[in-house]
């Protein structure tokens, strides 16, 4: 029993390792507005070491565009970098990964799509920095206000798109784990209710739009700083280049990732095969966990950005 | 939970459920481990010199900042701003983007730590507060006064965010600190972050409980600070 506590305790503190420092935000004088994510110092030398990388990229970047003016070959530069910081920048903690992830380990996923999930979210990310910036700044001449409330209000509709994401994978997934504590024996019985082949594959079409979705809603700080930027030494297009760059790079690593959780996955599914009710205990309780994980995280990520935005 | 809930021989079965549950939460508190929001790298980069204010008879009044941005954050904050003809951004905006950054710096103790012989030193609220625009990058200039003057023998100067969106590092330039009306003889040490060297001592586990525990070493490699010692 005290195993099962202890195991309880620590699951207590990673839920709240994940809803404090959501909850703790305040606005910063020099605050970008949401668009920067959450702070706090890195609690880690490994953590400290990527973090000090992006921001050595986020520089260059910002070094490269300027150089453009004087030397036209900066813009190689410009593009190599950005798909270093797309390398880079996916490889530390996000919740787009994190979605990712837990829809894979909820769902029996092929490796291609996973990792075509994954390249998606990336690339979506680019281009709503792309549709963003081209829109208010460029077209409209917003101010930085125009910007951020922008972004604030994405912010809102993908946190909260996370959330529902999370609930509907959660309903999925615990009717499955009810049914086998009601004592339905053969897994393929769970299936005998639903629907034929066809629907339930457009369902999980419908599934991998808004995982696709959910994750690559948000974009990502440093494609919007280095558009606005770009847009300011009148070089946009060298801008949206260097996104679309940096986006190749994030879609990169979360497929690599994408491919960790698929093969995690299959793993946890070969264990249990030959482990009968023990082994479908194991499946279906991991894929509730995954799909609880989505919805704790978009819960904690709304209240989070509920909190800051009431206060600035 | 009931015996016949989990379906499997008692004798085996307390076993097996702890150990599934061992694994089940060790699963939950590594996805966990992945999402936690927390460590966003800085996208705000700022260069500080720093002026530090003696009465004349050794006595610490005051610090005057000067705080560069970086180009991008400079491009951000002044975005649809109009210009003259001059090229130059229209002043009284410049002039209310000053007021709104300066006056919400109380809420982030000005981003300044000071402590004479060991002592915190409390500061009033900022004066004196502009911002110029040079060569694509934003200058904030603030005074920040001394509640109380405090004696000036030995004080260290932190200029840095706790929070970590912001990235203050002390200017490059040798007159980075220097001080004004000093007494004969006072010296300025500078000591900048040095996150690169935090990755010699990284460790792959550290990163999941670390923040449990927070590590002093790490908080030490982002000091930027300066210490004005004086005979």
């Amino acid at each position: 029993m005290s195993v099962t506590r202890r195991a309880a305790l620590l699951a207590l503190i990673a839920m709240t390792l994940l809803a404090c420092p959501a909850l703790a935000q305040n606005p910063n004088p020099f605050s970008l507005g949401g668009l920067e994510g959450l702070g706090g110092r890195p609690s880690s030398g490994f953590a400290a070491f990527i973090l000090a990388k992006q921001a050595e990229f986020t520089r260059a970047m910002t070094a490269a565009a300027r150089a453009m003016s004087t030397d036209p070959a900066a813009f190689w530069s410009l593009i190599g970098l950005g798909f270093a910081y797309g390398v880079f920048h996916a490889a530390g903690p996000g919740h787009g990964k994190a979605i990712i992830a837990s829809y894979i380990i909820a769902n029996e996923n092929a490796l291609k799509r996973g990792a075509g999930i994954a390249a998606l979210a990336a690339l979506l990310q680019g281009l709503v920095a792309i549709a963003l910036v081209g829109v208010l700044a460029l077209i409209l001449q917003g101010t930085r206000q125009t910007l951020t409330a922008s972004i604030n209000w994405i912010e809102s509709a993908s946190y909260a798109l996370i959330a529902t994401f999370g609930f509907w994978l959660l309903w999925r997934k615990g009717r499955a784990l009810l049914a086998l504590m009601r004592g339905a024996d053969d897994p393929a019985c769970d299936h005998v209710h639903m629907p034929g082949p066809a629907e339930v594959a457009r369902w999980s079409r419908r599934e991998a739009a808004m995982a696709v979705l959910a994750a690559g809603l948000r974009p990502c700080t440093g494609a919007v700083l280095i558009l606005i930027f770009t847009l300011s030494q009148s070089i946009l297009p060298a801008g949206i280049a260097a996104v679309l760059s940096m986006s190749a790079g994030t879609a990169l690593t979360t497929a690599g990732l994408a491919a960790l959780a698929v093969y995690f996955k299959s793993f946890a599914v070969h264990v249990a095969a030959g482990r009968g009710r023990l082994g479908l205990w194991l499946v279906r309780g991991l894929e509730v966990l995954a799909a609880l994980l989505v919805t704790l995280l978009g819960l904690a990520l709304l209240m989070g950005h509920w909190a800051s935005v009431g206060g600035s | 939970m009931g015996m016949r809930l989990w379906g499997w021989g008692y004798r085996e079965g307390a076993a097996v459920r702890r150990h599934v549950f061992t694994l089940l939460m060790g699963a939950f508190a590594a996805l966990a481990a992945l999402v936690r929001p927390a460590a966003a790298h800085p996208h705000v980069f700022v260069a500080a010199k720093a002026e530090v204010i003696f009465d004349g008879s050794g006595n610490v009044i005051g610090i005057n900042h000067v705080w560069t941005f970086d180009e991008s954050y400079s491009a951000f904050a002044t975005m649809g701003f109009p210009k003259g003809t001059d090229g130059k951004f229209d002043a009284a905006k410049l002039a209310e983007l000053a007021k709104v950054n300066t006056e919400s710096l109380s809420d982030f103790g000005y981003f300044t730590e000071a402590k004479a012989g060991g002592r915190k030193v409390e500061f009033a609220p900022p004066q004196n507060y502009r911002l110029e625009h040079n060569n694509n990058a934003l200058t904030l200039f603030l005074t920040l006064p001394l509640k109380r003057p405090v004696p000036g023998r030995t004080l260290s100067l932190e200029v840095s965010d706790p929070t970590y969106f912001v990235a203050f590092s002390f200017d490059e330039a040798a007159d980075a600190v220097v001080m004004a009306r000093a007494p004969e003889g006072c010296k300025a040490t500078i000591r900048r972050p040095k996150p690169e060297d935090l990755s010699s001592y990284s460790k792959l586990s550290d990163q999941i409980f670390s923040s449990l525990s927070g590590k002093e070493e790490v908080s030490s490699a982002f000091a930027n600070r300066a210490v004005i010692a004086c005979p």
